[in-house]
């Protein structure tokens, strides 16, 4: 059977309205939680939420189907997210509205939220990798892909991840 | 939202991402777009036009704007006539 590969154009408005979700999320999992109430926590998701919007856009036309879109963008934001998280671009070209930012931040003021993202910052990038597939629902065989991994290797690996999670102590318990 | 032991934790995340993702929902995110990178063939062509425009613009102007000895430069015979008329009178002089 003959695979035929069509060409399809995606602007960078479609590619977020769709999947502004993930991107959230992926900055929410990703920008530190030192300072969560600061213009520096905010500039940084904006940063973040840009830098893995245009490298989408860029990643597009190689985007082949192999797996589900949304596995795509889990993969290319936590790359993005582990790699650039310290040499953002300084122009501003995806704004982000200043009400979801406050939203957000509301969000991440719950105690037992605020907790938990504690906990997650302690993780090392393929832990929180790891976790960020597991709560999306991202397919193991594509994790595995992902990840160089083999599937049973990654539910080994997830499961340790969770339970360090689980047993990890707050600060101010330690 | 309470979080009685530690085993809920990862439930607490999940709970939290359908709020981020409710959040999403309603989020407005704006692009500006000249700012957006070219790609560089889309450069290439508006250099290749540049050099084009301003070799005719050269062109134009070396035809149509008079030499310093008034003659135009497009007329070239009269330009060879001229040359010759005065290097005619000029030994004429000298004679």
């Amino acid at each position: 059977m003959v695979k035929l590969h069509i060409h399809r154009e995606r602007s960078i408005e479609s590619l977020l309205k769709e999947h502004k979700g993930i991107i959230l999320k992926v900055c929410a999992m990703y920008v530190p939680h030192r300072h969560p109430h600061s213009e520096e926590w905010r500039e940084d998701v904006r940063d973040l939420f840009q830098e893995i919007a245009l490298k989408l856009v860029e990643s597009w036309p190689k985007y082949r189907g192999k797996c589900s879109e949304s596995t795509w963008v889990y993969r290319i934001a936590t790359n993005v997210a582990i790699s650039n998280l310290r040499r953002f671009a300084k122009r501003r070209i995806v704004l982000v509205d200043e009400t979801t930012l406050d939203l957000l931040e509301a969000e991440a003021d719950d105690e037992i939220v605020e907790r938990l993202y504690r906990r997650i910052d302690k993780l090392s990038d393929d832990e929180r990798q790891l976790i960020t597939y597991a709560i999306g629902k991202v397919p193991l065989k594509e994790v595995a892909d992902i990840m160089g991994l083999t599937e049973d290797a990654v539910k080994h690996r997830m499961q340790r991840t969770k339970e360090k999670l689980r047993n990890m102590k707050d600060d101010y318990e330690e | 939202m309470t979080m009685k032991n530690n085993d809920d934790i990862l439930e607490v995340l999940e709970q939290h991402w359908e709020r981020v993702d409710e959040i999403a929902e309603q989020s407005h995110v704006r692009v500006v777009r000249w700012h957006l990178p070219e790609s560089p063939r889309r450069w290439v062509r508006s250099i290749a036009a540049s050099v084009v425009a301003i070799a005719a613009a050269a062109v134009l102007l070396f035809i149509t704007v008079p030499q310093p000895d008034g003659i135009y430069a497009s007329n070239l015979s009269h330009r060879n006539e001229a040359i010759e008329y005065i290097n005619k009178m000029r030994t004429e002089v000298i004679l």
